[in-house]
């Protein structure tokens, strides 16, 4: 897979920054790209370890990319750190749940996952003139390998071998959040969008 | 002890050693260990889907249906009796709704269970399905397997009585 292009580059980078912006806002703490756009092409087999030690324990939140464009948006956040964000939400939000692991707390996930998340569709579709919709947020914890295995096992029934993956680590000023936003896109996203960029 | 991890599709086929196998962060797929303890001759396939089907792939270990055959012939290659070998398996979560995908995990569990049946291979122990990830763990110098998952203790899941040490070996006394 060739390299992007400098303009689909600029627009990636964008729509990233536009993301970290929304969880900065959400969590009232400064965030930023730690590293450039990663645009990468991987084997299937590959996708398990893309963020990390396989049994890493995670927050992730899951969005399917459905309209113009099609594919699959993951937000990864390391356990640990996803539980203190979530005590940071419930804590604005006046509501408490100490144990950060029920129902609000899976809520207060979702919905910042559904922001990061709509914040760099929002980008892709303004600039492409695309109509897209992210799926609602499905929040699992569980290894980062369990999950990422699972959304392999759906693009094999797909047929994908290799896939493009578009990957940023979101990094705070503050606190050692390492977060990261994994973008794969739908079968002929990526070619369509590069031949419009 | 040498540590060997397989991911999505990959297989192994051996005797008894100082070696482990691992599959990491199993959801949706199935980890598949055959067995021959009499023969001390095991193999160990991630299994992705249900079918083959018509994909051209030329990955037996990962769909259910060729898993099965593949390993047992591989096993029978390096002295197993079919008749001798069983089965357990971990995996097959449903994590993730995903549209158009419905319950894989599942499916992938039954096609298993479905394609040992077809072959005579009993499956003595599973832990699959539910929607947590697994680890599963292979230890082939003792013949035992055991899952991992996030905030629970490890799960041994060979049944006691087909742990290496309790079988009779082929072709001597049993090694109590």
């Amino acid at each position: 897979m060739a390299p992007p292009s400098a303009d689909m580059e600029a627009i990636l980078r964008r729509a990233l920054d536009h993301s970290a912006e929304a969880l900065s806002g959400f969590l009232g703490t400064k965030l930023a790209r730690a590293a450039d756009v990663q645009l990468s092409r991987h084997r299937l087999a590959d996708l398990p370890v893309l963020c990390g030690p396989e049994e890493t324990p995670v927050a992730g939140v899951f969005l399917e990319v459905q309209g113009d464009l099609h594919g699959y948006l993951l937000l990864v956040i390391p356990a640990e750190e996803a539980r203190d964000m979530e005590s940071k939400l419930l804590a604005v939000a006046g509501t408490e749940d100490p144990e950060g692991t029920g129902e609000l707390a899976d809520s207060a996930l979702g919905e910042l996952g559904n922001v990061v998340g709509s914040a760099f569709l929002n980008e892709l579709a303004d600039r492409f003139h695309l109509s897209v919709t992210p799926s609602p947020p499905q929040v699992a914890r569980d290894m980062v390998g369990a999950l990422l295995s699972t959304l392999a096992g759906a693009l094999a029934v797909e047929e994908r071998t290799e896939l493009p993956v578009v990957r940023t680590e979101l990094v705070s000023d503050v606190s050692r959040l390492a977060a990261y936003l994994l973008w794969i896109p739908g079968g002929t996203d990526w070619n369509r969008l590069e031949a419009m960029a | 002890m040498r540590r060997v991890s397989l991911g999505l599709g990959e297989y192994r086929a051996g005797k008894a050693g100082a070696e482990q196998w691992f599959i990491y962060g199993l959801g949706s797929c199935v980890g598949l260990i055959l067995c021959d303890p009499t023969r001390q001759v095991s193999a160990m396939a991630h299994v992705v889907l249900p079918e083959k089907g018509r994909s051209l792939s030329g990955e037996p270990a990962k769909y259910a249906d060729t898993a099965v055959p593949f390993l047992l012939e591989q096993m029978e290659r390096l002295g197993a009796e079919r008749s001798s070998v069983y089965a357990q398996m971990a995996g097959g979560a449903r994590m993730l709704a995903i549209s158009g995908l419905g319950d894989i995990g599942g499916r992938n569990a039954a096609a298993l269970r479905e394609t040992l049946a077809e072959h005579g291979i009993p499956l003595v122990a599973e832990r699959v399905g539910g929607t947590q990830g697994r680890t599963l763990r292979w230890d082939l110098s003792t013949g035992r397997a055991v899952v991992s998952r996030v905030g629970a203790p490890d799960e041994i899941l060979t049944p006691q009585q087909y742990v290496y040490g309790e079988v009779p070996v082929y072709g001597r006394s049993a090694s109590r």
